[in-house]
């Protein structure tokens, strides 16, 4: 595909107007950012340190929680493996406040290192996730040599072959925490008041004057640009395919001490904060005269009447721009698989920074360049929110669909060319035909991430009516059993994608 | 008389419910070399897998007199893509606790011809290059026996003359019992081994 082919020209217009624009202001405020760095003082300097901080320790804790997981997941077979791994990516979908609340519930944690944890409970499958891809790729000849000579110099081996995949999964989590204000800002609502970098960015956000938001985002988006090239050449090798037999799972001699190990960590990530939201749903008051399951029940029925709308209407927006991604990810997918060197790596910044920038920057960015009388209808309507779920999380739709596309012999391409196959005939009828499960696994997971989305949504006039900001509303006002069962309905919504996929997915033997 | 290094019994093995291995019998005695001969998907490479301990049997017993001297070459080789030669060398001599491990593999590298790539990785060898690395990284843990699977089949007629003619080399420095399987009869042939055929998921002798 060449820069002056259409396909790349709808390629840049769609990126163009779902993720550029909306963070045009935080780029041009990069011009004012000298005059910002005139105003740091100490107090700024202090959150932005806490910050990085906070982050990095959370990203070593989803390294300490997910890569061993992941690890056991992926190489052993043992009894409730299979279960694991489907409940796995649920605490990645819990809403972040959720897993806060839940975990406030059940130990009365608070303050910095309460975030700190909960940012690792939370992102701690990224590492997992990636380490059970990576380690699907091993030579399955490579790794029984080692286990041949031992069982402690294959998992040594094991080790060295998923640390780049753990150590991406750890800087996603980093990028992901650096950037969520709503965690900190719990957690300091209900113990002692602290405040991160980004509650600053929200702070400025909410004055009159969005450009002074744009500026004071920039040193995250510096910190998350400087991590995005950091991982990059990792992110190249992911498309490298082995044609050797990769491993398999295997059984191990005491399976037991590696299925309790990971139901524990499970049960930290999932069981239970699932668990204490249940309990929460029937909570009563000292002066109630209602049994808990009464309670409970009126709380899921209060989540369902008044959640109702809030619910449809996130529906509509996340599916639009769960549907643009299916739509535009095999052509992205196309551009990357065919790209190499300089052109690759940029394609690669273009695609990716929307996503690890943080979330309120499209929110003020939006205000700023749609928030004009001659756009007063698509402003307001559902389609500006749906763009920029589109925008924000097309690269995993991307990443998934890239990867599959990379399996794919390169023989089948080369024959449609040769059969003189146009770029569309290949993108959307050969190559969409044969990977349209990952096309359709990454729309879920677009889906699933609009769901939880609160940063813009509270900004945005035309996303405010969502779940994510219902449930920091009502969190808020302290309505603990509608909450709870509020979160508990979302999960279960969030949770069917993987459900479908799970049960859709061919069974292998292993 | 020697001593039995693998000794097999009734083993029996199954995929999705057809049976690859029926009440299968093998003895291989100290040094003794054989080659097992099979059609592709006969189970030769299940049975060589079983006896690793990389795979389990459905029934039957699998006794090795020495169970951490058994080494494997695999059909691809596989080398540890991540580390050097040497690395290679030095880790599984570690592991299989031989001392001076460094200088072990050294002389290793040096009888097999390789030591020019000592600092090089897997991808940077050619396929003679890659074989001999794999066949000095079995050596290198003194095992009593050595698997061979489909050791030659990636070659073409040229190079797996020249395969044989290492393979022979390696075994001249080890008195190792060998099992090899192949379904290639030429190979068995050339390189003198006593013949078992896999039929029908047992072994007959010719």
């Amino acid at each position: 595909m060449t820069l002056k082919s259409p396909w790349f020209v709808l390629l840049a217009a769609v990126s163009l107007l779902c993720a550029w624009l909306p963070l045009s202001p935080s780029i041009v405020a990069f011009f004012d950012f000298p005059q910002w760095l005139g105003t740091l003082d100490s107090r700024i300097l202090g959150l932005l340190w806490r910050s990085i901080w906070m982050s990095s320790i959370a990203a070593i804790g989803s390294l300490i929680l997910g890569w061993p997981l992941g690890l056991f997941l992926a190489r052993f077979r043992f009894f409730g493996r299979s279960t694991y791994l489907l409940f796995l990516p649920l605490s990645l979908m819990l809403p972040p406040l959720m897993v806060a609340q839940a975990w406030y519930g059940l130990t009365g944690m608070s303050g910095p290192w309460a975030a700190v944890f909960c940012f690792a409970c939370c992102y701690a499958p990224l590492p997992a996730l990636l380490v059970i891809r990576s380690a699907s790729k091993q030579a399955a000849a490579s790794y029984d040599a080692a286990r041949m000579i031992s069982t402690s110099l294959s998992f040594k081996l094991l080790i060295s072959h998923t640390r780049s995949a753990a150590f991406v999964g750890a800087a996603f989590c980093f990028i992901f925490s650096i950037g969520d204000f709503a965690v900190p800002d719990y957690f300091a609502t209900v113990g002692d008041l602290f405040h991160v970098y980004s509650s600053e960015v929200f702070g400025n956000s909410r004055n009159s004057d969005f450009r002074a938001g744009a500026v004071s985002s920039l040193p995250l988006i510096l910190i998350c640009l400087s991590m995005l090239l950091c991982i990059l050449p990792w992110l190249k090798n992911q498309q490298q395919h082995s044609s050797q037999e990769c491993a398999q799972p295997h059984s191990i001699k005491s399976p037991a001490v590696i299925s309790a190990a990971c139901l524990t960590v499970t049960g930290v990530l999932v069981f239970a904060v699932i668990g204490r939201m249940f309990f929460e749903t029937g909570m009563r008051g000292p002066i109630a005269t209602t049994s808990w399951l009464q309670t409970s029940t009126k709380a899921f029925a209060d989540a369902f009447s008044l959640g109702r709308a809030d619910m449809i209407r996130t529906f509509q927006f996340a599916s639009i721009g769960a549907i643009i991604c299916m739509v535009i990810a095999p052509l992205w997918a196309f551009a990357l698989h065919y790209s190499q060197g300089l052109k690759r790596s940029l394609l690669v910044v273009v695609l990716a920074l929307p996503m690890l920038v943080p979330s309120l920057c499209m929110g003020f960015g939006s205000i700023v360049v749609f928030n004009q009388p001659y756009l007063d209808g698509f402003y307001n309507s559902m389609l500006l929110p749906a763009m920029l779920i589109a925008g924000r999380f097309m690269p995993i739709a991307v990443l998934i669909y890239v990867t599959a596309l990379g399996s794919q012999a390169s023989a089948i391409d080369s024959s449609a060319k040769l059969h003189g196959l146009s770029t569309g005939q290949r993108v959307y009828s050969l190559f969409l035909r044969n990977n349209l499960r990952a096309c359709l696994l990454g729309g879920a997971l677009v889906f699933v991430f609009a769901m939880r989305e609160l940063d813009f949504a509270i900004l945005l006039p035309a996303a405010n009516q969502s779940t994510a900001v219902r449930y920091y509303n009502a969190l808020h006002f302290s309505r603990d059993n509608f909450v709870a069962a509020f979160g508990l309905s979302i999960s279960f919504i969030l949770f069917l994608p993987v459900m479908l996929h799970s049960w859709l997915s061919p069974k292998t033997a292993s | 008389m020697a001593s039995t290094v693998l000794k097999i019994q009734q083993l029996c093995k199954s995929f999705d419910e057809q049976a690859v291995l029926k009440q299968l019998d093998l003895q291989v005695t100290a040094e003794q070399r054989i080659a097992i001969l099979g059609e592709s998907g006969c189970g030769k490479s299940t049975l060589l897998r079983i006896i690793a301990g990389l795979e389990q049997a459905d029934s039957g017993e699998v006794n090795l007199e020495h169970p951490h001297q058994c080494q494997m070459v695999f059909q691809d080789l596989g080398l540890w893509p991540s580390h050097t030669s040497i690395q290679q060398l030095i880790m599984a001599a570690k592991a299989s606790k031989i001392k001076d491990a460094k200088a072990n593999a050294q002389s290793l590298l040096e009888k097999l011809n390789i030591a020019h790539i000592a600092a090089r990785k897997p991808a940077t060898l050619s396929g003679g290059e890659a074989r001999r690395l794999a066949f000095a990284r079995v050596l290198i843990c003194q095992p009593k026996l050595i698997l061979l699977d489909e050791a030659f089949s990636s070659l073409d007629s040229h190079n797996r003359l020249s395969g044989i003619k290492l393979l022979q080399e390696v075994l001249d420095l080890t008195s190792a019992a060998v099992i090899m399987v192949t379904h290639n009869e030429n190979d068995a042939e050339q390189l003198d081994f006593p013949i078992f055929d896999l039929i029908d998921g047992q072994l007959q002798q010719r």
